[in-house]
């Protein structure tokens, strides 16, 4: 993995006009390439966090700093770098696609952000039948996206993003809405983009795509970062997670009870356990 | 309830045994203004008492069917209906209108913020019974009920808009349960809710099941869903493609869409099977693999 920063988060700590602190001197530094997920129950300072990452939100104590490293434009820190100069670099996805979507065609929602970036014409006209392609909505460009599905908006939103080609991807809730099919397909999306050297960072609840797609884990409680790693390190902190009602996949927990930790998918839990027992013939 | 306190009784397998509580016959339904029914010959049967789980992808559905089961079609959305759907036993037809079916059934919706408008928890739970000209003796008597069940009553005091979302959807199941219907139908109430919340609903759906109301629900969660579920209905584009018990709906030809609904420890004892391992039987949930293992390794150990 290419050792380049794409993220630096130091000592952060963000306390809304409210008196709630949902970041205590947070630090964190994210390199390129990474696929890395948020995970910490409602209300641990995950989207707060993530919303540090554009500038969305800035550090409220003095020495807390964001930083965000790009290929053409040297290193930008969210203090003194307008929103919109970070969106060729850094996109964030809003969990609610309402939030976002505000075109009345999907190719224009596309075309404004690209737009907006100065890609126009005939490149627009590609990256937004690509992209489109590449999230499942081949066809639908002169569609409305509000009489789409909640699934379709979701990916539409991401698709969004995706077609002004961020170094760096942030994705609130990717699967929110979606079936389960559909999660699965846009993690399969982002896995793609990361694969070609981007950074994606999800927030999510589902532990099992977490498990499966993740390179990275970060855990969050109470504003702080509680663990932090590969997945098989952090899913396997049994006892620091905790603290957090973090529900554990599926076949990690069986991992666990039957003295396998640290398992992470169903392929890698029947390799364990053909390993264990054998195998013999008769059955059912 | 947990899976293991599941009753045995599968008297609901048989629908010749008794008129089913809720019952749709041949039916399809077509929005107005849709080209094509978002419902096809639908027939599906409901036992008094039975935990129905439906699954499938978003569109397959899924929310029309609940709404077609409870009189909000045609009662309030429009459309065009062929075939039946029953109420105990009488054709929604001939129902005089929606105020005449919500004393035996009650839809709950996805979101809580759709359902809940009263100022505190109080007022939310004794809203339906005050409606119904219920004695005031009566509705506290049933109000500390609901809420002894559903474990809220530390938030009755509270303003409904501080709750969590999930002790907010918490509050609409335990106020529907507060007016006693005969069937409750819930649409996704666990989808916006973080991995406690989810519990929190689970459980008062366990709790109405364990009081004897039938409880249809469709739910993405399909881990949670089997440990409560006594079967399983999968949708796929307007029809109903798989119905039966739990554990016959999971194991069978599955398209590549769906197999995403089997829980992971499930399609383990499926895999671990295919591989030639002499799995008993199929586990539905953690417990149960821990215990497939565990036999699997007695018997690797003693022969």
């Amino acid at each position: 993995m290419d050792s380049a920063l794409a993220v630096e988060v130091h000592n952060v700590t963000h306390v809304y006009p409210d008196g709630t602190r949902a970041l205590h001197r947070v630090s964190l530094t994210i390199n390129r390439g990474e696929f890395l997920a948020l995970i910490g129950q409602n209300g641990s300072g995950k989207t707060t966090l993530a919303k540090h990452l554009n500038g969305m939100l800035k550090p409220t104590n003095r020495d807390g700093a964001v930083r965000v490293w790009t290929t053409d434009k040297g290193v930008l820190d969210t203090r003194t770098t307008p929103l919109h100069r970070f969106a060729a670099h850094l996109m964030y996805v809003f969990q609610n696609p309402d939030r976002q979507i505000f075109n009345d065609g999907v190719a224009a929602e596309l075309g404004y952000g690209l737009d907006n970036i100065g890609v126009i014409g005939v490149e627009a006209a590609r990256r937004i039948d690509e992209t489109l392609d590449q999230v499942g909505l081949r066809g639908l460009q002169q569609h409305n996206p509000f009489r789409m599905s909640r699934g379709q908006r979701q990916r539409l939103s991401i698709a969004a993003a995706i077609a002004m080609r961020p170094a760096v991807l942030v994705v609130d809730e990717p699967t929110t809405g979606q079936d389960r099919a559909e999660g699965r397909h846009i993690l399969e999306v982002l896995r793609r983009y990361n694969a070609r050297g981007n950074t994606v960072i999800i927030i999510s609840h589902d532990m099992a795509l977490v498990a499966q797609f993740a390179t990275r884990v970060v855990a969050m409680y109470e504003g702080e970062v509680l663990a932090d790693g590969d997945p098989r390190s952090v899913f396997g902190s049994v006892e620091t997670l905790r603290l957090t009602n973090i529900t554990l996949p599926q076949v990690t927990l069986f991992g666990l009870e039957v003295g396998f930790p640290s398992l992470l998918t169903v392929s890698e839990a029947v390799e364990r356990v053909v390993a264990e027992v054998g195998i013999r013939s008769g059955g059912e | 309830m947990t899976l293991e306190q599941a009753p045995s009784s599968t008297a609901w397998l048989d629908p010749d045994t008794v008129e089913p509580i809720l019952r749709a016959e041949n039916f399809s339904f077509t929005y107005d203004a849709a080209r094509a029914p978002v419902l096809v010959d639908i027939d599906l049967s409901v036992q008094r008492g039975e935990f129905l789980g439906i699954v499938g992808p978003t569109g397959a559905g899924k929310s029309t069917l609940l709404q077609c089961l409870c009189g909000v079609i045609p009662f309030y959305t429009p459309g065009t209906r062929t075939g039946a759907v029953f109420i105990k036993g009488r054709d929604l037809a001939d129902y005089r209108g929606l105020a005449d079916i919500t004393n035996t059934v009650s839809l709950v919706l996805q979101d809580p913020e759709c359902q809940l408008f009263n100022l505190h928890v109080r007022d939310e739970l004794a809203w339906g019974l005050e409606n119904r000209g219920v004695a005031v003796p009566e509705i506290l008597a049933a109000m500390q009920h609901a809420a002894d069940a559903f474990g809220i009553g530390h938030l009755l005091d509270r303003n409904t808009s501080t709750l969590s979302g999930g002790e907010k959807q918490r509050v609409v199941v335990a106020s529907v349960f507060a007016l006693r219907p005969e069937i409750v139908l819930l649409d996704e109430p666990t989808s916006e809710l973080d991995p406690v919340g989810t519990q929190m609903v689970f459980e008062a759906a366990g709790l109405l099941a364990a009081e004897g109301i039938t409880v249809v629900m469709v739910e993405h969660k399909v881990e949670e869903l089997v440990r409560y579920a006594h079967r399983l209905a999968v949708m796929e584009a307007g029809r109903i493609t798989a119905l039966g018990p739990v554990r016959d709906v999971l194991r069978g030809d599955m398209t590549a869409r769906l197999t995403a609904y089997r829980p992971h420890v499930f399609q383990m004892g499926l895999d671990l099977r295919a591989r030639g391992v002499a799995v008993d039987a199929v586990p539905l949930s953690i417990e149960e693999a821990v215990g497939m293992y565990r036999r699997l390794q007695s018997v690797a150990i003693h022969g």
